[in-house]
């Protein structure tokens, strides 16, 4: 964690002494827009995780490495890691919930205007509204991506994010949360082309304690970036179209 | 019963469908409703825009649009399956052609019928709305059926629609367009500023989307070009649509929007697809087998 920080403030450095400022929005904000990207194997599993067919062996993103489960957790995580194939939401072609959605291996453009910061992640299409300086809405409401409020601490872009429902997983591991699950998400860069994206997990039935993940976000450079469609679902479709369409 | 009322539609079909060739006068294309383009005179984005971002609602279509039948004209099918009558049709004409009807092909009028016939009683999945069955609506109906929050970033400017929570995403940058062989259901859109108007290059789309429930459709070698022209808290909104395999000629439909300019509800999440439990009810056989 420390020698990660230290990394990310020696890049910030590095970056301010190059001249390469972060670029900032009309009001000042730090301006996250663009199309960023992962480059790890976390929608896999967020743990340190061996090699298995279709995937790579991975170092975790889970700060201090194993999620403090509490024993009676162990046994639906197991049962979860079984069931993957098919009861994953992945499996599904459902909404991933968050944060995993950042972490799938797919692109997503960040939209910020004062009041609201989208997200339109390539993943199944998700569209995702970050409302600046609002409250959460009363619940319970259980929905698969949250509700998610942003502000901002200094250049840093914290969003707390609640009323999720407990079908979504952090992973394709069977690593799983309850409809208590708390999100934290931090976004701040580490240069012009970095975000560091550090995220708080609370979840009062499932662990013992907060943890926290981390890892880069990517800015795609690429000519013409741009966030495409992957809705499974239409894959599995048999669209039996008569002839000539 | 049934058959009565699809020979009915399909004898409206055919009068409506007569080739224009054949008539001594072919009756004059309606007038324009979107007024002329202007210069931008309001405010401005931070890169230079017309600033029109906010929320949008339509409001034209009286009780009745494209979530029917974007067609004028009354539907024989309809009326035979829900008992509504002739005086239940009214609606501004939007397909702006002579009569009111897309310029289909034979072949695809006949298909369009087709699609038609089965909407009330259908046994293949190709008969579905992918919309009702949570799939995404495709473009351009998504734009004719709905209000929507517009959002403007410097090069971009965002069409979001709250009711299917899908981000359509028009490029200003002049980028080059994508390989033909994509195919998206929202396609790659490309547009610019003429003054008061955003002009949009849509392509790449594919061909599951179809234009309203009723079977309207278009291949996927469809393009079109879109005029969202900005007037006094109104949008006026023209769509072109061009599919040499599907159509005779281009043809324009017609919506328009007001800004909604009081307060607007959060858009909150919708998620059709994973409550979605209807498909294997209505073609139980023709499911396919969840995924393994």
């Amino acid at each position: 964690m420390t020698l990660l920080m230290m990394a990310a403030f020696s890049a910030l450095t590095r970056a301010q002494s190059a001249g390469q400022a972060v670029q900032r929005t009309p009001d000042g904000k730090p301006d996250l827009s663009g199309v960023w990207q992962v480059l790890n194997s976390a929608a896999f599993d967020i743990e340190d995780h061996n090699a298995e067919p279709g995937v790579p062996a991975g170092a975790g993103v889970v700060v201090g490495g194993e999620i403090p489960y509490q024993p009676s957790a162990l046994e639906q995580r197991k049962r979860s890691h079984e069931n993957r194939a098919t009861e994953d939401t992945d499996a599904k072609c459902y909404l991933p919930g968050v944060p995993r959605v950042t972490y799938m291996p797919y692109p997503f453009r960040i939209i910020q205007t004062p009041e609201r910061i989208d997200i339109s992640y390539e993943y199944v299409g998700a569209l995702r509204h970050i409302f600046m300086n609002s409250p959460h809405p009363r619940g319970p409401i259980e929905w698969w991506m949250g509700d998610s409020r942003g502000r901002w601490e200094g250049d840093t872009l914290v969003v707390d994010v609640v009323h999720f429902n407990d079908q979504t997983r952090f992973d394709k591991a069977g690593n799983f949360h309850s409809e208590m699950l708390h999100v934290i998400e931090r976004y701040s860069f580490i240069d012009p082309t970095h975000l560091n994206y550090e995220v708080t997990i609370e979840d009062p039935k499932v662990f013992t304690r907060p943890w926290k993940m981390q890892m880069p976000l990517y800015k795609r450079l690429d000519t013409s970036p741009r966030v495409l469609e992957y809705y499974c679902y239409g894959f599995s479709d048999v669209f039996t179209l008569p002839a000539g369409r | 019963m049934r058959t009565t009322g699809f020979l009915l539609a399909a004898g409206l079909t055919l009068l409506a469908s007569a080739p224009l060739a054949a008539q001594s006068s072919p009756p004059p294309a309606p007038a324009a409703l979107t007024p002329a383009s202007t210069a931008w005179t309001g405010p401005r984005t931070s890169d230079g825009q017309p600033d029109v971002h906010g929320s949008y609602a339509k409001d034209w279509i009286g009780a009745r649009g494209p979530n029917f039948d974007l067609e004028a004209g009354q539907d024989a099918e309809e009326m035979r399956a829900t008992g509504r009558k002739p005086e239940d049709f009214p609606k501004p004409q939007m397909v702006r052609t002579p009569d009111g009807r897309i310029p289909y092909q034979p072949w695809a009028r006949q298909q369009r019928t087709e699609n038609r016939k089965h909407f009330f009683n259908p046994t293949e999945l190709w008969h579905l709305d992918s919309n009702a069955r949570c799939l995404p609506m495709g473009f351009p109906r998504e734009s004719l059926d709905q209000g929507m929050d517009i959002v403007q970033t410097p090069g971009f400017v965002f069409f979001e629609y709250p009711y299917n929570s899908v981000v359509r995403t028009i490029y200003l940058d002049g980028r080059a367009p994508l390989g033909g062989h994509v195919k998206l259901w929202y396609g790659d859109s490309r547009g610019h500023w003429d003054g008061n108007t955003l002009v949009v290059e849509g392509r790449n789309f594919n061909e599951h989307g179809w234009y309203d429930t009723y079977g309207n459709f278009h291949s996927s070698d469809l393009s079109i070009e879109e005029r969202f022209t900005f007037a006094a808290n109104r949008v006026y909104y023209d769509v072109t649509s061009n599919d040499p395999r599907v159509f005779t000629q281009p043809w324009t439909a017609h919506v328009e929007f007001r800004k909604n300019t009081g307060p607007v509800d959060e858009p909150w999440e919708t998620a059709c697809f994973e409550g979605e439990r209807d498909t294997q009810h209505i073609i139980p056989k023709k499911t396919p087998p969840a995924e393994k």
